[in-house]
C-alpha cells in the first residue's frame, strides 16, 4: 500500500516537473562576448527564460571571435551548430554559400513597420537574396576620439583635421602629437573611403589601387613624416590616455577603454570622422544568425528569441550597458537611450544621427577574411617604407586572386 | 689553496685580480641573464596592480601609484576562475600521470627491447610530430563528436595521453643506460617489467620529471582544443577565462596581467620543485626545453 502510494508520487512529480521542461524548445546561442558584455548577453538570456514557458535560451561563450568562426566550422561538418550566433558579415556570405544558414527573417514575421524600424545600414549590411539573413545585434561605428583638452573644436573636415594634428605637436614640441595611426585595415579604409574611394567597386573589380587608394596612404605616411602623427602598435587608448597622441579613430565600442585609460586626467569627447570628398562613417560589429541544422520548431523558437532581443527595450538596455548601438530607430529615439547620450556628451558621436545617412562597412564577402590580411599586409609593408605603387599593385594581384578563387567556389 | 700559498706575494695578488675578475664576469653574465628572465614577471606583476591609466605610458613605470590589489578580485570574479582552476589542475594532473605511465612503457620497449618493424614503427611515431595540430583540428573534433565526448573530460585528457615527443624523450634517455645492467638483472631472474620498475625509472628521474613538467605545462596552457571540445563554463579551464579580458576594440591589460599571475602561479611552484630534476633531464638527453 505505501509503496503504490510512494509510486503514484514519484509519477505525479515526475509529471510535474517534466512536463512544462518537456514542452519547452531548447535552443543554443554561441556569442563571443567575454566579462561584461557577456553578463549583458547572460542577463537579457536569462530576462527572456523568465519571461515566457516555450522557450529555453541557452547562451555560450565561445572565446573571442576568430575562436568562435573556427568553432562554427567546426560543427558545421560534425552536425552540431548552435541554433543561432553571432556572425560578421563575410562570415554570413561564406555560411551562405556553404547552404548552412537560413534566412532569419523568414521566421520573425516581421510587420513593414518593425523590418524598417531596424536602421537602415544594418538592413544593407545584413540582406542576402533580398532578404534579412541575419539580424543585426551588437553594431558599432568608428568615430574619431578627441583630447579636449588641447583641441577645443574638432575638425570638420580632412584638411582641417591635418592643420590641427600639425598645430596640435607643433604646440606641444612633438610631446602630444596630433593623431595616432595604426597600420589598420580600418584605417586605410577610413581614409580609402572619405577621399571617395573604396576596395571594390559593385561588380567586386579591385579599386583600392587607384587615385584614392594611393593618397590615403600618402596622407598617413605624410602625418608620420612631418610629426603631425604618431605610429602606435598596441591600442591607441592608451597613448591617449598617456597624453601622447591628441586624436584617433577607433570604434565606439571601445570608449570604456578609452574612459579607463585616460582616467579622468583631462576631458575628451568623440566626434564623426571629418569629411574628405565625401563624409563616411564607418559601421562594424557582429549579427545574428539561424543555423539550417535547427528543427522548424527551434527555428521559429530563435526568431522570436532575436525579435524579442532586438525589441527596442532591450536594444537600448544593450546599447547603455555595452557602448553598442541600438539597431533600431525606435531604440536610438527612444527616451531612455536619449537621455543616457545627453548624460555623457563624450559619447554623442557614437549615435550621431547623421552618421547613418553616409555609412560604409567592409566588404561583406566569403573572401574577405584572406583579403583583410592581404590588404593589411600590403599597408604594414607601405608603413615599412615600401613604395606604395608596388605595394597596391601586389596587392591588387593577391586580392584578386582570392576573389576568383571564391568565384570559382573553390574557397 | 695549496699552490696559492706556495706564490710569491705578487703573484698571489696577480691571482686574487685574475679570481676576482673572472668572477666579476661570471656573476655580471649571470646576473644579467636572471634579470632578462625575471623582468616580464616583474612586469607582469607591477602591471596586475595599476590602475588603467597606468598601463601604457610613454615612460617605463615600474610601480604603480597606489597599489590596486582589488584588480585580484576583479579579475577573479571576472569569469569563473575557481571551476577553472579546479578543472586544470585535474586535467593536467591526471593527462601527465597517464602519459608518463605510457610513454616509459612505449620507450623502453623502443630503447630495450627488440622486436620486428621496431626501427620502422619508431620512425613513423616521429613522424607524426611533422604534421601540425590545426590541420587535425577538424578531424579530431569529429571524432570526439562521434564518441561522444565533446563537453567532457574524456575529450580533454583521453587525446593527450600519448605524446610522441615524450617518447622520444625518454627513449634516448633509456638508451643511455648501459645494457649490461639489464643483462646483469635478467641474469638473476629479474623480469623485464620489474627491471623497468625498479631499475630502469628510478635511474630515470630527471627525464621523467622533465616529461612531467612538459605535459603539466602544455595541458595547463591549453586553449583552442578545450574551447573547441566545450560547450559549457563547467568543463572550461583557465585560458579560456584569460579571454575574458581582451576584446576586438580592446584590453583590460591591469585585470589580464592579475589574471596571469594567479594562473601561472602553480606551474611556478612545479618548476620551483622540479627545477633539479628538470635541468639534468635537459642535460643529459641533449634537448633544448
Amino acid at each position: 500500500m505505501r509503496s503504490t502510494k510512494l509510486v503514484l508520487l514519484a509519477l505525479v512529480l515526475c509529471l510535474a516537473l517534466s512536463s512544462p521542461a518537456l514542452a519547452k524548445v531548447h535552443i543554443t546561442f554561441w556569442h563571443a562576448m567575454g566579462a561584461e558584455l557577456g553578463e549583458a548577453v547572460d542577463y537579457l538570456t536569462q530576462k527572456f527564460n523568465e519571461e515566457q514557458d516555450e522557450i529555453f535560451v541557452e547562451s555560450i561563450y565561445q572565446g573571442r571571435y576568430s575562436d568562435l568562426n573556427t568553432k562554427l566550422v567546426a560543427s558545421f561538418s560534425a552536425g552540431t551548430s548552435p541554433t543561432i550566433a553571432q556572425v560578421y558579415e563575410n562570415w554570413t556570405d561564406a555560411y551562405y554559400r556553404y547552404g548552412v544558414i537560413v534566412p532569419l527573417e523568414d521566421y520573425m514575421d516581421l510587420t513593414e513597420e518593425e523590418y524598417n524600424d531596424y536602421i537602415e545600414v544594418f538592413r544593407h549590411m545584413n540582406t542576402w537574396d533580398g532578404k534579412l539573413y541575419t539580424i543585426p545585434f551588437n553594431k558599432s561605428n568608428w568615430v574619431m576620439y578627441y583630447n579636449k583638452e588641447l583641441i577645443p573644436e574638432p575638425p570638420k573636415t580632412l584638411d582641417e583635421f591635418f592643420q590641427i594634428a600639425k598645430e596640435v605637436s607643433e604646440k606641444t614640441g612633438g610631446e602630444t602629437r596630433g593623431f595616432g595611426i595604426r597600420p589598420t585595415l580600418e584605417l586605410f579604409h577610413a581614409f580609402l573611403w572619405l577621399n571617395g574611394g573604396d576596395f571594390f567597386d559593385e561588380d567586386l573589380n579591385v579599386t583600392f589601387d587607384g587615385p584614392e587608394g594611393k593618397l590615403a596612404l600618402q596622407q598617413m605616411i605624410a602625418m608620420l613624416e612631418d610629426g603631425s602623427a604618431l605610429q602606435i602598435d598596441g591600442y591607441e587608448d592608451g597613448a591617449f590616455g598617456d597624453r601622447m597622441i591628441a586624436m584617433y579613430i577607433g570604434s565606439s565600442a571601445g570608449i570604456t577603454y578609452a574612459e579607463n585609460s585616460v582616467g579622468g586626467k583631462f576631458e575628451f569627447s568623440t566626434t564623426p570622422l571629418p569629411a574628405g570628398v565625401r563624409p563616411g562613417a564607418p559601421f562594424m560589429g557582429t549579427n545574428i544568425a539561424m543555423f539550417a541544422s535547427a528543427s522548424e520548431e527551434e527555428r521559429q523558437a530563435a526568431a522570436k528569441f532575436v525579435k524579442w532581443l532586438t525589441n527596442t527595450e532591450n536594444t537600448v538596455y544593450f546599447a547603455i550597458k555595452t557602448g553598442y548601438l541600438p539597431v533600431t530607430y525606435s531604440g536610438l529615439d527612444h527616451p531612455e537611450y536619449v537621455a543616457w547620450l545627453e548624460a555623457n556628451p563624450h559619447k554623442a558621436a557614437i549615435a550621431n544621427r547623421e552618421a547613418f545617412e553616409f555609412g560604409y562597412w567592409q566588404p561583406k564577402i566569403a573572401a574577405w577574411e584572406e583579403c583583410r590580411g592581404i590588404i593589411y599586409e600590403m599597408v604594414t609593408k607601405v608603413f615599412l617604407g615600401e613604395d606604395i605603387d608596388l605595394a597596391l599593385a601586389e596587392g591588387r594581384m593577391l586580392v584578386e586572386e582570392a576573389i576568383q578563387e571564391m568565384l570559382s567556389e573553390r574557397f | 689553496m695549496a699552490r696559492y700559498e706556495m706564490l710569491a706575494e705578487d703573484q698571489q695578488w696577480r691571482y686574487r685580480l685574475s679570481h676576482f675578475i673572472k668572477r666579476f664576469f661570471l656573476y655580471a653574465v649571470l646576473i644579467g641573464g636572471a634579470l632578462i628572465m625575471i623582468t616580464p614577471f616583474v612586469w607582469m606583476l607591477s602591471s596586475s596592480l595599476k590602475a588603467p591609466h597606468e598601463i601604457s605610458l610613454k615612460y617605463i613605470k615600474w610601480l604603480p601609484e597606489s597599489p590596486q590589489w582589488q584588480n585580484y578580485k576583479i579579475a577573479w570574479e571576472a569569469a569563473p576562475f575557481a571551476m577553472y582552476f579546479k578543472n586544470s589542475f585535474f586535467i593536467a594532473t591526471v593527462c601527465m600521470l597517464i602519459e608518463v605511465t605510457f610513454s616509459s612503457l612505449a620507450a623502453y620497449a623502443f630503447a630495450k627491447m627488440n622486436f620486428f618493424g621496431k626501427n620502422v614503427l619508431f620512425v613513423l611515431f616521429l613522424g607524426t610530430m611533422m604534421i601540425p595540430g590545426e590541420v587535425m583540428l577538424i578531424p579530431n573534433y569529429m571524432t570526439m563528436v562521434n564518441f561522444g565526448w565533446i563537453d567532457t573530460y574524456y575529450a580533454l585528457i583521453v587525446p593527450w595521453t600519448v605524446s610522441v615527443f615524450s617518447i622520444f624523450l625518454l627513449r634516448q634517455f633509456f638508451m643511455s643506460i648501459p645494457h649490461e645492467l639489464f643483462e646483469a638483472a635478467v641474469l638473476d631472474g629479474c623480469s623485464k617489467f620489474r627491471y623497468l620498475l625498479t631499475v630502469m625509472l628510478p635511474l630515470s628521474k630527471p627525464a621523467l620529471a622533465t616529461v612531467m613538467l612538459f605535459k603539466f605545462i602544455g595541458s595547463w596552457n591549453a586553449f583552442l582544443w578545450v574551447l573547441i571540445m566545450t560547450n559549457t563554463p563547467r568543463m572550461r579551464t583557465i585560458p579560456v577565462g584569460l579571454t575574458y579580458f581582451v576584446s576586438d576594440v580592446g584590453a583590460q591589460y591591469n585585470y589580464l596581467m592579475a589574471a596571469s599571475t594567479f594562473a601561472m602561479a602553480p606551474i611556478l611552484i612545479l618548476f620551483l620543485l622540479l627545477q633539479k630534476q628538470f635541468i639534468q633531464g635537459i642535460a643529459r638527453t641533449g634537448l633544448k626545453g
